[in-house]
């Protein structure tokens, strides 16, 4: 009856918070992570560690495997020389690349099919055997890894590495530039586990110009223009600016490229880890777990 | 309202952060209605974002939706519990000088016999009540309380006549 209506709408009216009330998001999102910090488990730490070298990952195998190989060929410059890079330049902050919010925890899922329900596409596991006991799924949401282009920074950088014929263009700065994963299929077994995402996707502004932003990062990192502008061409939106990631990724242990049944992929060593990361064409793998090499390459090869 | 139009945003958000900043706010003010206190309101909107964060529905689709839900809920609860209170909670918060002290009291006491309402309905005709104070359209309503669209309607004006026959069972027809 619209009598119903107008007698509840005229009640309800009277419960409208205060105009001047205005709810303090800030201060919530503190305590938030106050509280999601105080509480988190370390298994948690360790899986969203997993979901996040998953963005990592891209920086070393992106999907398309034609430049994934000039991506590989630039990014071990500094251990084999393929070219000559130099460090970001000493005194000026490097793009500082970081996961973008705080994931949520890792869902259990019972099986493959649970799993698949929630990602949307088929997770693919080591065949059966080969590594000990059954994995326990997990699945989480999208991760996303990015930076904020500062023109101040990035043209002091350009001054420090002696580039005198480059400029920034204004447009840039403040640009946020990311990386997104889909969702996330972790296998854990108990020494092992391997982390899967369909292909990243990049993001950034409208426009925004990434073979030239490339071409200008790698100048800073010493590379000629011709050669930079070459490189960046070839990368197409390869993402020059996750250079210092990588180099922290390789700070802790070594790299070296293999060639898996399905292509190439990079191991790296720590102490006591072994990571394997490679890509298919439909596919971003991470799989890391104190194992040794033969076995961490074996289980690589297996995932079918 | 600027949450209704980041729901459909909010199936693609994935972290908290972005959560937060999107729909913190609009659900602490869905969540006063039913209390009417903002610090309460503030504590348990943090409780669904907090509730989402340990443990989160199985898809990502419609984690708005999903946060809007669990705040009501929280909050028709709340009001439940302290409903034997409320009166002389709400009188107690009565603020300092007011111009016409009488009709301040009368418009007080009408919110505490509007809350008192919402508490002894169902839990989801109440939600729809809220909602549609909030501004919500009858899409916007079925997308947060998973109803089908079509039927909306119909379960509102059943809200509103639940709403009107425990209203003048309680206080007669004012």
């Amino acid at each position: 009856m619209a009598n119903d209506e107008q007698f509840v709408r005229e009640r309800m009216a009277l419960l409208d918070p205060p105009a001047e009330w205005q709810p303090d998001a800030a201060t919530a999102l503190g305590r938030f992570r106050g509280r999601a910090e105080m509480r988190r488990p370390n298994w948690v730490r360790w899986v969203m560690a997993a979901a996040a070298l998953v963005v990592v990952a891209i920086c070393l195998l992106p999907a398309g495997r034609g430049w994934a190989q000039q991506v590989w060929q630039w990014m071990t410059v500094q251990r084999v020389g393929f070219i000559q890079v130099h460090a970001w330049p000493a005194g000026v902050r490097s793009p500082q690349v970081g996961i973008i919010g705080t994931p949520l925890p890792p869902i259990p899922a019972r099986d493959v099919n649970e799993a698949q329900a929630r990602v949307q596409y088929v997770p693919r596991l080591p065949r059966a055997g080969l590594l000990a006991g059954n994995p326990q799924l997990y699945t989480t949401f999208g991760v996303s890894a990015g930076t904020v282009v500062k023109l101040a920074d990035l043209e002091l950088a350009l001054r420090k590495a002696g580039v005198t014929d480059q400029s920034v263009p204004q447009a840039w700065d403040g640009a946020q530039i990311a990386l997104h994963t889909s969702g996330v299929v972790i296998a854990q077994w108990p020494e092992v586990a391997l982390a899967q995402s369909l292909p990243l996707t990049l993001t950034a502004p409208a426009g925004f110009d990434f073979p030239a932003y490339s071409a200008l990062v790698l100048r800073v990192l010493g590379i000629s223009a011709d050669q930079a502008q070459r490189l960046a061409q070839q990368m197409g939106t390869t993402p020059p600016w996750l250079a210092p990631l990588v180099q922290d990724l390789t700070a802790r242990g070594t790299l070296e490229e293999v060639t898996l049944r399905s292509g190439p992929a990079t191991v790296l060593h720590e102490t006591n880890t072994t990571t394997v990361v490679w890509s298919v064409a439909d596919r971003v793998y991470v799989l890391r777990g104190t194992i040794d090499r033969a076995l961490a390459i074996a289980a690589a090869d297996a995932v079918q | 309202m600027r949450y209704l139009s980041n729901l459909k945003a909010g199936r693609r958000l994935n972290n908290v952060e972005a959560l937060f900043a999107a729909h913190y706010a609009a659900l602490a003010r869905v969540i006063y209605r039913v209390v009417g206190d903002s610090g309460t309101a503030e504590e348990l909107a943090a409780e669904a974002f907090w509730k989402l964060h340990r443990n989160p529905p199985r898809s990502d689709d419609n984690l708005a939706g999903w946060l809007y839900r669990t705040g009501l809920r929280l909050g028709l609860d709340h009001l439940k519990k302290r409903k034997r209170r409320a009166h002389y909670e709400a009188l107690a918060r009565w603020p300092g000088p007011v111009e016409n002290p009488e009709e301040e009291l009368a418009r007080v006491e009408e919110c505490v016999r509007v809350r008192l309402v919402l508490a002894a309905m169902k839990r989801e005709q109440a939600a729809l009540l809220v909602l549609r104070s909030e501004g919500c359209s009858l899409s916007e309503m079925a997308s947060i309380l998973k109803l089908n669209a079509s039927s909306v309607g119909t379960f509102l004006a059943r809200a509103d006549s639940a709403f009107r026959k425990e209203y003048v069972k309680r206080y007669g027809e004012r």
